[in-house]
């Protein structure tokens, strides 16, 4: 009994932390009233909270394109059954009416300025930095002449270097990245193969959890940028193998990206 | 007095041969309920003719760098510019300049559109390719391309997007006129440029009105369910058929198959009804999920006191 009194205070906790988000939680015709959560008291009750909710986030889903309104609408009514969906709050802001972009200023030395080529993704693009060429920094001051030439470049400097296919496959991670900041994602996918390579030469044993999540991280973001949603989750499902604990920063990390690590995160646990 | 009581007790025992000897049948109590899902899976709707209206604001305020030889004006352009680019050939797009010319807070300029044959983002620098000059209304111009868009926002999908640094020396309400826009089925995004940010008020905008989905969510009644019992090789005996909205019905106890009419129908037993108690039945239908879920419970309790037989809620 005094379990169901706390489940009781739970589930109103959470009818108010709905109520705070906004949306009308009044059951639909033919739902049980009071409309369940998934934290009701009654097992069944809740089982039927989260079946709803799955089923609202496939309606939601396929509402996204053709009818963006009904899909934030959805979204919304989810956080009624589930108040602490973090999938939900993610549909429910990248679907909202109004929403705000703050593109950086990307200074480049040697950049030529240009809208780069991010064909189908026009709205992804209204958050990616702006690159403009960076004014040339001043020239170094040339050195007095006493008469001699110029010292010869050091032996070492020439000669090839031993690969060192790690350096070589974070270098490659990083031009990825640079190139998601400034919208070069074919580029950036180039550029993941790359680091995928030289990652595969490496001993086996080695610890590469972080830079092969970091790159496959990479090559999704690229991927979702040229809307090949099935790559972005094949890139995705190799990022949470090497990293099951992969994490990215919302604050930084498109919603796109972050739904799209969810679902692979969940395919990844229906595989095991 | 002993002759009356012997008279008494026979007349009694003379009625009670009377009639058959026929114990009464012990009784159950069923209550069935489904907690359903939607009806099906939709097919998805056909994506609406697009069109998205671009408005570039070059007020006098545009003019301030925000990086070395950087301007407000040149970061919305530039960002205009690649948007405009990317955007799928099939998109109707026009737009509208705010502040390009010189004086004080003026309306916005009149809708322009690409020529024949002009590439987009070509386009968008010519256009915008004017430096700042005047001044306007962030919130008026909203209003005026609110006023010009066609009524029925149902029919497509129109999208608005603003370049501006929202600075508002021109006054008006800029979460009244998005509300507006909003209101009338148009999305708007505000690419924010020079640190501005977004007000509360706007964040706070949701799609307006219920889900279209509420309006088709359980219109139909409980579903009806029926408890057969097996008779050898003849007909099943019917023992009861009702609603199933989680209300107890009487019925005879011992064993019995219920039959649900859901879509396909479910088939559940058979069971064991045991008499003088509630048997609890409740059924999760989901045809609509993929894949889809139907799940079952069964939960046999005491009877609760006093009830009415056949008319009692489940006790829930």
């Amino acid at each position: 009994m005094e379990n169901r009194g706390r489940c009781a205070l739970a589930t109103t906790l959470l009818w108010i932390a709905a109520g705070a988000a906004g949306a009308d939680c009044e059951p639909w015709r033919g739902e049980p009233a009071p409309l369940p959560t998934v934290a009701d008291p009654d097992p069944l009750r809740a089982r039927w909270a989260v079946l709803r909710s799955a089923e609202l986030a496939q309606r939601a889903r396929l509402a996204e394109v053709p009818e963006p309104f009904e899909a934030q609408r959805l979204w919304s009514r989810i956080l009624c059954l589930d108040p602490g969906s973090a999938l939900a709050r993610e549909g429910r802001q990248l679907m909202a009416p109004v929403r705000a972009h703050q593109p950086r200023v990307e200074l480049a030395p040697g950049r030529p300025p240009g809208a780069p080529e991010i064909r189908g993704a026009a709205w992804d693009s209204l958050d990616l930095p702006v690159a403009f060429s960076a004014p040339p920094p001043p020239a170094p001051r040339p050195a007095p002449a006493r008469g001699r030439p110029p010292p010869a470049p050091a032996p070492e400097a020439s000669a090839p270097a031993p690969r060192r296919p790690l350096e070589e496959a974070l270098r490659s991670i990083q031009r990825a990245e640079e190139a998601l900041r400034a919208a070069r994602f074919q580029e950036a996918l180039r550029a993941a193969a790359q680091a995928r390579a030289a990652l595969g030469e490496l001993p086996g044993g080695a610890d590469l959890a972080a830079p092969r999540a970091r790159l496959e991280v990479a090559a999704a973001t690229a991927q979702i940028g040229l809307d090949d949603e099935a790559a972005a989750h094949e890139s995705l499902l190799r990022a949470v193998e090497a990293d099951p604990g992969l994490r990215l920063d919302p604050e930084r990390t498109s919603p796109k990206v972050l739904r799209a690590l969810e679902l692979a995160r969940a395919a990844r646990r229906a595989r095991r | 007095m002993k002759a009356r009581r012997a008279s008494l007790a026979l007349a009694a025992l003379a009625a009670a041969c009377t009639s058959p000897a026929r114990a009464p049948e012990p009784r159950a109590r069923l209550a069935v309920e489904v907690l359903a899902g939607f009806p099906a899976a939709p097919a998805p709707a056909p994506a609406r003719p697009s069109r998205v209206e671009l408005l570039l604001d070059l007020t006098a305020s545009m003019r301030a760098e925000v990086a070395p030889g950087v301007t407000r004006a040149l970061l919305a352009r530039r960002a205009a510019e690649r948007f405009a680019g990317a955007l799928a050939g099939e998109v109707e797009v026009g737009a509208r300049v705010l502040g390009a010319r010189s004086g004080s807070c003026r309306a916005v300029e009149r809708r322009v559109t690409p020529r024949a044959g002009e590439s987009r983002a070509g386009w968008l620098q010519s256009l915008a390719a004017r430096e700042p000059a005047g001044e306007g209304s962030l919130a008026g111009a909203l209003d005026a391309l609110g006023a010009e868009l066609p009524a029925a926002a149902a029919s497509r999908d129109l999208r608005v997007a603003v370049f501006s640094d929202l600075a508002g020396e021109c006054g008006g309400d800029l979460c009244a006129a998005l509300a507006r826009l909003v209101g009338n089925g148009v999305r708007v995004d505000l690419v924010a440029v020079g640190g501005a940010s977004l007000p509360d008020c706007a964040r706070d905008l949701d799609a307006p009105g219920p889900p279209g989905l509420a309006a088709a969510a359980g219109s139909d009644p409980a579903p009806r369910f029926r408890v057969e019992r097996a008779a050898g090789a003849g007909p099943a005996r019917l023992l009861a058929a009702a609603r199933a909205d989680g209300v107890a019905r009487s019925l005879p106890s011992g064993p019995g198959t219920v039959l649900i009419d859901l879509d396909p129908p479910a088939r559940i037993g058979p069971l064991v009804l045991p008499p003088s108690r509630l048997t609890l039945l409740r059924i999760l239908d989901f045809p609509g999920l993929d894949p889809p879920v139907r799940e079952w419970s069964l939960e046999t309790l005491p009877l609760p006191a006093g009830p009415t037989p056949g008319s009692e809620a489940a006790g829930r």
